[in-house]
């Protein structure tokens, strides 16, 4: 086999971690392994990841969204603050049974973005890419969310719709929440 | 990593367009900016929402 870097070297080594072949001229030993010039470069960026406090995330949500802005995750952080509006917005439009519906869905929000940033503080650490929990870059659902409730706050805005008839759609969180939770069984039985 | 991402020029058109229209009304245009902002502001939801979807599609 041939050295990965070098096509025309015969390959002496393997990198212990990604197993590409390498030469003699690629091969880094260090303290005994041998490891290839990305593998090095990995760990090194993995020294000098910038740590962030778990405990500090957390209070900081206290102010929705700040936990994930300090977390460096500002597009999240910036959704956080438009949804809680939403929400806290939305609940003076709600009435009776809906409004404690409403009352829940703030309560159980705020504690999940504390959670999260948390959780996405510690992950931040380890050095992991994919941030702990929900939404992960590049999460469609979220997307579909965020667009829907973007063009239904629009129409509002502009008299096209009633706030009323936002609040009426609450139950489209179970529907949400139930297509994802069938979406993830079908996805693990394959 | 290097890539260029479309997050630095959305949030900077938004910027601009939020300091250009307070700096017209400072000099006596009569536009309301909150009144701007308050109609307009789910359009960030939108555009985060179109960012997390074409993301989702490319993953694909």
């Amino acid at each position: 086999m041939n050295c990965y870097y070098h096509p025309e070297k015969e390959s002496k080594n393997f990198c212990s971690k990604c197993n590409k072949p390498l030469c003699e001229e690629c091969s880094i030993d260090t303290n005994g392994k041998i490891l290839c010039k990305d593998c090095v470069k990995e760990e090194v960026k993995k020294v000098y990841i910038k740590r962030k406090s778990p405990s500090l995330a957390a209070v900081l949500s206290i102010v929705p969204g700040l936990g994930a802005i300090y977390n460096g995750q500002i597009l999240k952080g910036i959704s956080f603050i438009l949804i809680f509006a939403s929400l806290t917005g939305l609940e003076d439009y709600a009435r009776g049974f809906e409004n404690v519906i409403f009352g829940l869905m703030i309560a159980g929000f705020y504690l999940y973005m504390i959670i999260d940033s948390y959780n996405s503080a510690r992950a931040i650490n380890l050095g992991l890419e994919d941030y702990s929990l929900y939404p992960k870059e590049g999460s469609t659902l979220f997307g579909i969310v965020l667009l829907f409730l973007g063009i239904a706050f629009i129409l509002a805005n502009f008299e096209l719709i009633h706030y009323e008839h936002i609040v009426k759609l609450w139950p489209l969180i179970f529907i949400v929440i139930g297509a994802k939770m069938i979406y993830k069984w079908k996805k693990s039985s394959q | 990593m290097a890539k260029r991402s479309w997050d630095s020029l959305i949030f900077g058109l938004i910027l601009l367009i939020l300091g250009i229209l307070f700096l017209l009304s400072n000099f006596g245009y009569r536009i309301n900016v909150w009144h701007v902002i308050e109609k307009y502001w789910p359009v960030l939801l939108i555009l985060l929402g179109l960012k997390y979807l074409i993301a989702g599609i490319k993953k694909r």
